[in-house]
């Protein structure tokens, strides 16, 4: 403290401490809020095909197209500790060769301050729904959940999963027409 | 540190920026009490408005604040309370009592490196 | 300058070859512990690019745990080694196809990417297997891990940091 530059070291590190104690009042103060907002998702005109793929085992896998309704509010959602959500929609199922699958057919990054109530109407998937293996068709079981990672300015980075989730059964034949 | 200014060239050595003893005091207890309510005023409009941005520019304009406070040796805040240094033993017998010992404090302000250090 | 070292008897130098061991281990212990506690074999890592942004940024300190009776899920932001890369990638999971624990496929992408880690990992691997995953984002601290963002980018400075950091820690005393 005796000469200017032990006061602008000792200063700075005050500082510090002070940002770093409100960040961290700030993370407390959202840590127990409840994140989780309801959703709706309809899906339609799935067609499975069955097609080459050189990333499955058997070289032979099905693919299934799709398009969905969703409708959802993440308003409430974003409080000071919030930067970002990340919005993605699964499809998820059980199969002869796998205990477990999950694809993601659909993401969004959905910032604050941005349009944060969705209302989509007849989406198409972003990546493709790709099986691993030939266990789409005929399936009766493969669910749609929508889920999305809160992403805070500082703090616990939480998975949320919406309330709801919808179970379709998969179409009985191979669709042959060209995917539109 | 004090080995390094001794370093430098004399000129730059004149422009020194030392604070009394009771100057560090004050200087250290300014900002801590400075910023600790820069950070609870902050975390307190950032609730209310939801925008931790907001508070973190408090407290960054909090510190800003307090460093053209603290920074500058300001003779009126923090050079009020020089340290008077005793005359050596062998001086003082030769000469009177009456010897005039703000001169010879100033005298020893220059050569700093016997100061006792006691201060972070 | 060295005027410090001088003044100092034996007693004081080995003190402050002391104090200096105690800096260097004490950072160690805690990062060892940091490995027990997260299972992890690096807990904290700092984003070096701009693949998951907006999310993180450079510079951003990411805290992170390997807990193996947690599998691996879509929407995890795992960190995952690849074969011939020496520096481990912070990316999203966005397909998982799962035998059993621990013979599980999985496919990641960066959020800002846009397409999928295929073309990152090593050459003929198409899917990431569990044992790659070193671990997954539960923690984001921004801005702290920009001093070695700093570093990296300027490795002279980190040198001459590191000898003034020695230098400081050796002649400080301790009052």
């Amino acid at each position: 403290m005796h000469n200017v530059l032990s006061r602008a070291n000792a200063l700075l590190a005050f500082t510090l401490w002070v940002m770093a104690a409100v960040t961290a009042a700030c993370f407390l103060s959202t840590v127990f809020l409840d994140y989780t907002v309801p959703s709706q998702i309809t899906v339609k005109d799935i067609k499975v095909r069955s097609i080459v793929d050189y990333a499955t085992d058997d070289q032979q896998a099905d693919l299934a197209t799709l398009s969905f309704n969703l409708k959802v509010d993440f308003t409430r959602i974003f409080n000071w500790n919030v930067k970002q959500l990340f919005v993605y929609l699964v499809a998820e199922y059980k199969s002869k060769v796998n205990e477990v699958n999950q694809v993601v057919l659909w993401d969004r990054i959905v910032e604050r301050g941005e349009r944060v109530v969705m209302d989509e109407i007849g989406v198409k998937t972003k990546y493709y729904f790709l099986d691993d293996g030939t266990n789409l068709l005929k399936h009766d079981n493969v669910t749609f959940v929508l889920r999305y990672n809160v992403i805070p300015n500082a703090g616990y980075l939480r998975l949320v999963q919406s309330t709801n989730q919808i179970v379709v059964p998969f179409p009985t034949t191979y669709s042959t027409t060209r995917r539109s | 540190m004090d080995g390094m200014i001794a370093m430098l060239p004399a000129p730059l050595q004149k422009l020194s920026s030392h604070i009394d003893f009771q100057g560090q005091k004050v200087a250290e207890r300014t900002y801590q009490v400075i910023l600790t309510i820069a950070g609870i005023v902050g975390f307190f409009v950032g609730f209310w408005t939801q925008q931790l941005s907001y508070a973190i520019h408090i407290v960054m304009g909090a510190s800003a604040f307090t460093a053209l406070i603290i920074l500058p040796p300001w003779p009126f805040l923090f050079r009020k309370n020089p340290i008077v240094w005793q005359v050596p033993t062998e001086e003082q017998e030769e000469t009177s009592s009456a010897s005039p010992p703000a001169e010879s404090s100033a005298k020893k302000d220059d050569k700093k490196k016997k100061e006792p250090k006691k201060t972070k | 300058m060295f005027s410090e070292i001088r003044q100092m008897n034996v007693r004081q130098l080995l003190y402050q070859c002391l104090n200096f061991a105690m800096v260097v281990s004490s950072a160690l212990m805690i990062w060892k512990g940091m490995m027990v506690l997260t299972g992890s074999d690096s807990p904290v890592v700092v984003v070096l690019s701009g693949s998951m942004e907006p999310a993180f940024h450079r510079g951003d300190l990411l805290l992170l745990t390997n807990d193996h009776e947690d599998p691996v899920r879509v929407g995890d932001i795992t960190v995952f080694k690849v074969e011939g890369r020496e520096i481990p990638i912070v990316h999203r999971v966005i397909k998982v196809h799962e035998k059993n624990a621990e013979d599980t496929k999985i496919l990641t992408k960066g959020d800002n990417n846009q397409v999928d880690d295929r073309g990152l990992y090593a050459p003929g691997q198409l899917w990431l297997s569990r044992s790659d995953v070193v671990g997954r984002t539960k923690g984001l601290l921004p801005y702290v891990g920009m001093v070695t963002i700093i570093m990296n980018d300027y490795p002279k400075l980190k040198y001459a940091v590191l000898a003034f950091l020695g230098l400081f820690v050796l002649l400080h005393k301790e009052n």
